[in-house]
């Protein structure tokens, strides 16, 4: 949902402005903007102009221990005399996790967050091998191809396969932890600086600004820690392509950040905003952030995840070397002659926290994902209903309304599962609350749509209304569950119920309380067949300082809001989710869209890209942000379905379905200022052009539902790069605008307007089918199909088996006992492979085994 | 390259088979079970486009193009289901409803769901109460509305009846006073042009002027009397063209044939009595004129008066009498005062010639007051004939008005009805605008006004007088200008259900009138014959 236009209603002036603008970038920092990420770009560039800079931090000698299954050192910066602790640790399947922290910090610095982020306790395990030599480098061998080298003077940090570094933590020497630290004790930095007579003096260098206090706009971070960033480069070597780090309105393979052609100036920042008419093509911050990059070459990939949840800024850099080698290479005598490779180097900035960083090696894409989603969590299986097709609009605007909406889907036979309602449904945007005169019966409401097997969705924000009449807000107030201000008085903010306060989900009790707030006895008006959508919880906060909450508020433990930021809305989504399952005796599977998410998200839901425009560069966009989501662990994302904000044409919004009916979460949107847009209103041959690609999403739900299934299981996204399944050709490693269902359908939703026909790219190590017609693809690489507004390009994969219902039913419910047709699309060899996954569809039954995975096998061999 | 195969092994379980083996095959209503006899052990699609083994009718496999094999499963997306519903209306439904996990409404005896996935109670004979009881008042304010309906439809035809009638009316009118405008424009132009004249020779005539009141006006008073004489032969004549016109009219009048209801001789005869009224006073004053005539006629017999030919289109025998000052003014007044009735009476061609009777009988002072009476003459006609225009353009306005396949919405025309939604107060008047009053400031905002009917976008459905759009109202902040959809339904009488706005600033109000109830009646529908089409409930 949607946006401030309350606050365009008091501003006309500033409105103005908007309608020509879209985004306000202003409203948001740039990297200058935010004096922890200038201080560490500036120290970046200092060191980039000194060809004789060297990383003050060293490892303590004598002070390396190997435990059983970790190490630790100690590390001192040599120009502050300051010590941190350096703890490496190899974990099961080929993760290695990199943690440092002061050794003794004068308050502690934030770790907490390690309970919202990671599922297992990430138990280290004994390694192959470890030792270290005389010069003091340490070698762990977490097998005979992989192994950790750590360096001493300066500290280098790198991970080997085969005798060939391919990730190199501080290669560049970015490496900065700021330490705690008093005001009173704090020592500036002095530069030197000429006067105008050529005498001269020292003065604070210029990066000595803004540590104890910072303004931006007309709102002033008290900042009472003061200075506690940290900075890292990350080096991989022989990458020329990374991916990860959403949520950007950018590509799939990601730019480089430091200016130059083709390349952004502003570093990617992950800072969840709630951001008006979003910008295409930018690295700006948007909804969620994970923390997550995946580097690929031919075959192989490797990834990082910098655990972190406050303000993080990414830089991005590709550069082409010569083959000769880093120092440490140098030190090693490791140095071979090869050929000159390109390399692509970050640098990572977070505000506060410590530095922990968790390194997969891969090989694959497909084990990263594995590797990513043991720590953060697998992706939640989805009760049958989420998968198929939703219909939600700023508002429908009563009972009536909804009963008309529904019935005109069966008039039109166009299936759908889920009608969802806006936040004009509620009394007074009073979540957990309805509209008496909109909606005077909303259990009857829930009945008439559950007895075709529909659901409802509300919409339930975190900002709770500040009135001691409404039950929530009082009794949050009452248990003092609400985030602090500094003061100790409950924060007061503006949302849309006017003052609001948020509750403070990243207290136990607070969470167990909101969860007990959907029993199906507390919720009142609500039945099983409601489910519920998270937003505005990066938190939006329409007059905090960049539509959030100001950094200095306070949460449970004293922790300022800075510190967790960014894991705030899965945590509340987290909530929301617990208490949907907790609300029945045998626990069901929740179902909650956010907007706002972080890594681990995808153990509570679906996401969605946030406010969209109705333009076509927003359709195309959707691709890169659903990838770039879903490889950093989130397969269960989409885009709202025409496009959030304006109207769309309809040949845009007929494209729009087309594209949508082959993303994971498949919801149409729009805002309350725009036309209705149902199916039906546009007659045919639109309206049956739409019926025809929704169908063809209910046709394919077993399939969807058998990749949500191996989603859960392995963490592989759903709606799949091509890189991720044809690791070898690099024709595709930057690919964006086609992409896999699965491993077994190829889709190229047509994104330009007027276009009739489009190029598809076969990745020529498979013969192609069309899913329509069933024909062979003649030809292989790069081919033009043809796709009139009627056609959205799709490709059975050779050597794959794809289970489709072929019965036009009103629900996916209402096909619960429709056969299967398997669709067998023989490889080359005539043979094929597929699975069909059968469980009940809303509960945990499977976990005990009560799942049906028939695989089937195809040979023309007599088998 | 590719195949299709069914996954049998997994769907034995669930699939339910019920071949043809009863009597009764499932889903078909009983007047076609004859078409699934099965004679021997195959059977032909009811298209004869296959014919298949018996055992593959309602199968849960679709093997006949057009779906017949499987009335009473959803395997053929083209087959319907009939539902028997005893207790209530037999009905059908789309295939794709049957074994859904969904109790059908329209399937009330739960025929539709053998699956086990749903158990569906026979609730017909409550549903079919309910029906009858709902149906019933249905019927009843159908009954009603209907009735109102008519009333308006009659309204509506009288109605137009009367502007029809009017409307020629008006157009006579005008008509008749373009020409009299045109005489006296005529007039105009002469008294005009003579008195320019008269100023052309001012100079000389200005100063005998001053000596004698009317010196150039030297006419004999037998050429006076010789020209008054002739123009009463002549007002003679045309006295008795007028009285045959009357006799013609008058057998018109009393033989025509009224069944025909021809406006065009309804329209002469209405004309033809108010002339008589006009006509009878006009003759009684033009014969008092002609006799005071006579009198100063005498009076000035023994003057001479000297003639001035300023118009040589004029004919002698209308030729201008002119005379000493004060005889002139008595002459002036008589003829003047002829005129003007006559006016009304004579042909144009007649009329054209008047003015020179007219004039050159006064000096320039008069000229110029002949003028402007004559102008003031021609600007009050043309007032006259703009009022009447008006008139017969409000009238055309509403004969051109589309008030529906038969006039059923004109008995409506600015009948207003308001519905208190709590914040606002809601009102529209049909044809008119459409407001929204707010309860707590009393603010009051346009809507917008009647622009058209929106119920299809064909005029000729049946739908097309369903809906009125009212556009234009204010325009709202950062939005477009308000509009109502007025969507009305079957009613006993006319008013606003429910006011929403699905879109902002697009307001819908949901309305009952009579105005839109189905003339033919749906009542007497056959109940016990099966819709394809569901009954809502």
């Amino acid at each position: 949902m949607p946006l401030r236009t309350w606050a365009l209603a008091c501003l006309a002036v500033l409105t103005l402005f908007v309608l020509s603008e879209a985004v306000k970038k202003e409203d948001f920092k740039t990297c200058s903007q935010s004096a922890f990420c200038r201080r560490n770009r500036a120290l970046a560039d200092s060191v980039n102009a000194d060809a004789h800079w060297t990383s003050p931090y060293t490892l303590v000698k004598g002070s390396i221990r190997f435990s059983n299954n970790y190490m630790t050192a100690d590390v001192q910066n040599t120009q502050t005399n300051n010590v941190l602790v350096l703890e490496l640790q190899v974990l099961v399947d080929n993760t290695v996790r990199v943690r440092m922290d002061e050794k003794s910090p004068i308050l502690p610095r934030y770790r907490d967050h390690e309970q919202f982020t990671l599922v297992d306790k990430a138990k280290p395990i004994k390694p192959f091998q470890s030792g270290k030599n005389t010069d003091g480098v340490v070698k762990i061998a977490l097998d005979a191809e992989r192994k950790i080298v750590v360096t001493p003077s300066p500290l280098v940090i790198e991970f080997y396969v085969k005798d060939e570094p391919v990730i190199t933590l501080n290669d560049r020497g970015f490496f900065n932890f700021e330490h705690l630290r008093t005001k009173e004790s704090h020592k500036p930095k002095m530069v030197k600086q000429k006067k105008e007579d050529g005498t001269e003096e020292e003065v604070e260098a210029p990066e000595e600004k803004d540590l104890w206090e910072e303004t931006f706009k007309t709102w002033t971070d008290s900042k009472p820690r003061g200075p506690e960033s940290i900075g890292m480069d990350i080096s991989f070597n022989g990458f020329s392509h990374v991916y990860g780090i959403p949520e950007h309105a950018s590509t799939f393979s990601l730019k480089e950040t430091r200016g130059g052609e083709g390349a952004y100036e502003e570093p990617y920042r992950l800072y969840n905003a709630d951001v008006f008419e979003y910008e295409m093509d930018s690295p700006a911050a948007l909804y969620g952030s994970v923390p997550f990059m995946m580097a690929h070459r031919k075959n192989e990939s490797v990834g990082v995840f910098w655990m972190n949840p406050s303000e993080t800024w990414i830089d991005i850099v590709k550069t082409t070397e010569q083959a000769e080698g880093t120092a440490v290479q140098k030190v090693l005598n490791l140095v071979k002659p090869s050929s000159n490779k390109k390399s692509t180097k970050t640098h990572w900035i977070s505000e506060a926290g410590i530095l922990d960083i968790f390194v997969f090696f891969g090989p694959s894409s497909k084990d990263i994902f594995r590797q990513y989603t043991r720590l953060t969590g697998q992706p939640a299986m989805p009760q049958n209903f989420a998968i198929a097709y939703h219909q939600c609009r700023w508002n429908y605007i009563n009972q009536n309304d909804v009963h008309e909406v529904d019935s005109q889907f069966d008039h039109h036979d166009i299936p759908y599962d889920v009608i969802w309602l806006d936040i004009e449904h509620n009394d007074g945007k009073r979540y957990f609350t309805w509209d008496s005169g909109k909606f005077p019966d909303p259990i009857k409401m829930q009945k008439e749509l559950d007895q075709k097997g529909r659901k409802l969705v509300t919409i339930i924000d975190p900002h709770i209304k500040r009135d001691d009449n409404y039950y929530v807000c009082k009794e949050a107030k009452d248990k003092s569950l609400f985030v602090k201000q500094p003061s100790g008085d409950d924060y007061e903010g503006w949302c849309w119920p006017g003052q609001s306060s948020w509750v403070d989900y990243t207290n136990a009790e607070s969470r167990k309380w909101w969860a007990d707030k959907f029993k199906l006895d507390n919720y009142e008006g609500s039945t099983e067949a409601l489910f519920v959508w998270n937003d505005m919880n990066e938190p939006s906060v329409f007059n905090g300082p960049e539509i959030t909450m100001p950094k200095d508020m306070v949460h449970n433990g004293g922790w300022e809001h800075r510190v967790l930021h960014n894991v705030y809305g899965q945590i509340y989504h987290g909530s929301t989710a617990q208490g949907l399952e907790q609300r029945t005796n045998v626990p069901k599977r929740p179902f909650v869209l956010s907007r706002a998410f972080y890594a681990g998200t995808q153990r509570f839901g679906s996401i969605w890209t946030g406010d969209n425009m109705a333009q076509w560069d927003a359709l195309q966009a959707s691709m890169p942000m659903i990838l770039t989501i879903g490889v950093s662990g989130i397969p269960f994302a989409g885009a709202d379905v025409g496009g959030f904000f304006n109207n769309p044409s309809t040949e845009l919004l007929v494209r729009w379905y087309q594209a949508g009916a082959f993303q994971p979460f498949f919801r149409a949107h729009a805002h309350i200022d725009t036309k209705r847009r149902e199916p039906w209103l546009f007659g045919d041959p639109y309206t049956s052009m739409i019926r025809s690609v929704v169908r063809e999403r209910y046709a394919l739900l077993p399939y969807w539902y058998n990749t949500f299934q191996e989603a859960h299981e392995t963490g592989v996204p759903i709606m799949r790069p091509l890189m991720v399944e044809y690791p070898e050709d690099e024709n595709v490693f930057a690919m964006e605008d086609q992409y896999l269902i699965g491993s077994g359908i190829l889709v190229k939703p047509v994104t330009e307007e007027g276009a009739t026909q489009t190029n598809v790219y076969f990745p020529p190590s498979d013969i192609w089918y069309d899913l329509h017609t069933h024909n062979l693809v003649h030809g292989q690489g790069s081919q033009v199909v043809s796709a009139p507004l009627d056609v959205v390009p799709v490709f059975y994969r050779g050597g794959y088996i794809v289970p489709r219902r072929e019965r036009l039913r009103r629900s996916s419910h209402a096909m619960t006992l429709d056969p299967f047709t398997l669709v067998i699309a023989l490889d080359k060899q005539g043979e094929a492979n597929g699975s069909l996954y059968l469980d009940d569809g809303e509960t945990y039954a499977y976990a005990k085994a009560e799942f049906l995975k028939v695989c089937i096998h195809h040979c023309l061999c007599t088998c | 390259m590719v195949g299709k195969a069914s996954l049998s092994c997994i769907l034995a379980a669930v699939l339910l088979v019920s071949p043809a083996l009863s009597s009764n095959v499932k889903g078909v209503a009983p007047e076609k079970q004859a078409l699934y006899q099965v004679s021997g052990n195959t059977w032909t699609c009811l298209d004869k486009s296959k014919t298949i083994p018996a055992s593959a009718i309602n199968d849960d496999y679709c093997d006949c193009p057009d779906g017949s094999d499987e009335p009473g499963t959803s395997a053929c997306p083209n087959s319907v289901f009939y539902c028997e519903n005893k207790g209530h209306i037999p009905s059908y439904i789309k295939s794709y409803r049957v074994n859904d996990g969904v109790c059908d409404p329209e399937c009330c005896d739960g025929s539709d769901e053998s699956s086990g996935l749903i158990k569906c109670d026979n609730i017909c004979k409550e549903v079919g109460i309910q029906y009858r009881k709902h149906k019933a008042e249905m019927d009843a304010v159908l009954t009603s509305g209907v009735s109102t309906k008519k009333e308006w439809i009659e309204y509506g035809k009288s109605k137009m009846a009367e502007l029809q009638i009017e409307k020629a009316k008006l157009e006579e009118q005008i008509a008749i006073m373009r020409t009299e405008l045109g005489a006296l424009e005529k007039i105009e132009e002469v008294a005009r042009e003579k008195e320019q004249a008269a100023r052309d020779s001012a100079a000389p005539v200005t100063v005998v002027k001053t000596d004698s009141k009317c010196p150039p006006c030297k006419v004999s008073s037998d050429s006076a009397a010789f020209k008054i004489s002739s123009l009463r032969n002549h007002i003679k004549t045309l006295q008795e063209e007028v009285d045959e016109l009357l006799t013609i009219l008058h057998d018109m009048k009393r033989d025509h044939n009224q069944n025909y209801h021809d406006m065009a001789v309804k329209t002469a005869i209405s004309g033809y009595d108010e002339f008589l009224v006009d006509y009878d006073i006009i003759k009684t004053e033009r014969q008092e004129d002609v006799d005071e005539e006579n009198i100063v006629e005498q009076a000035d017999d023994a003057q001479e008066e000297e003639q001035d030919f300023t118009n040589e289109v004029v004919e002698e025998d209308t030729d201008p009498v002119v005379k000493e000052a004060a005889q002139g003014n008595v002459v002036s007044r008589i003829t003047s005062a002829f005129v003007t009735k006559l006016e009304k009476l004579l042909p144009a061609k007649v009329k054209e010639a008047l003015p020179s009777i007219l004039l050159n009988v006064d000096e320039a002072e008069r000229l110029q007051q002949a003028a402007s009476k004559a102008s003031d003459a021609v600007r009050e006609k043309r007032n006259d004939i703009g009022t009447k225009e008006n008139d017969l353009n409000g009238v055309n306005g509403k004969l051109n008005k589309d008030y529906g396949r038969d006039l059923e919405w004109m008995k409506l025309e600015n009948e207003c009805f308001e519905k208190d939604e709590g914040e606002y107060v809601y009102s529209i008047c049909i044809f008119g605008g459409a407001h929204q009053k707010s309860n707590r400031d009393g603010a009051n905002t346009n809507l917008g006004s009647f622009e058209g009917y929106t119920g299809s976008a064909d005029n000729s459905s049946p739908e097309y007088y369903n809906k009125q759009l009212y556009s234009r109202g204010t325009k709202c902040w950062n939005g477009p200008e308000r509009s109502v959809k007025a969507v009305f339904e079957c009613g006993a009488k006319t008013e606003i259900l429910e006011v929403t706005e699905p879109e902002k600033c697009e307001y819908q109000f949901k309305m009952r009138s009579p105005a839109v109830c189905p003339l033919i009646a749906t009542k007497g529908e056959d109940e016990t014959e099966a819709r394809v089409i569901h009954e809502e409930l």
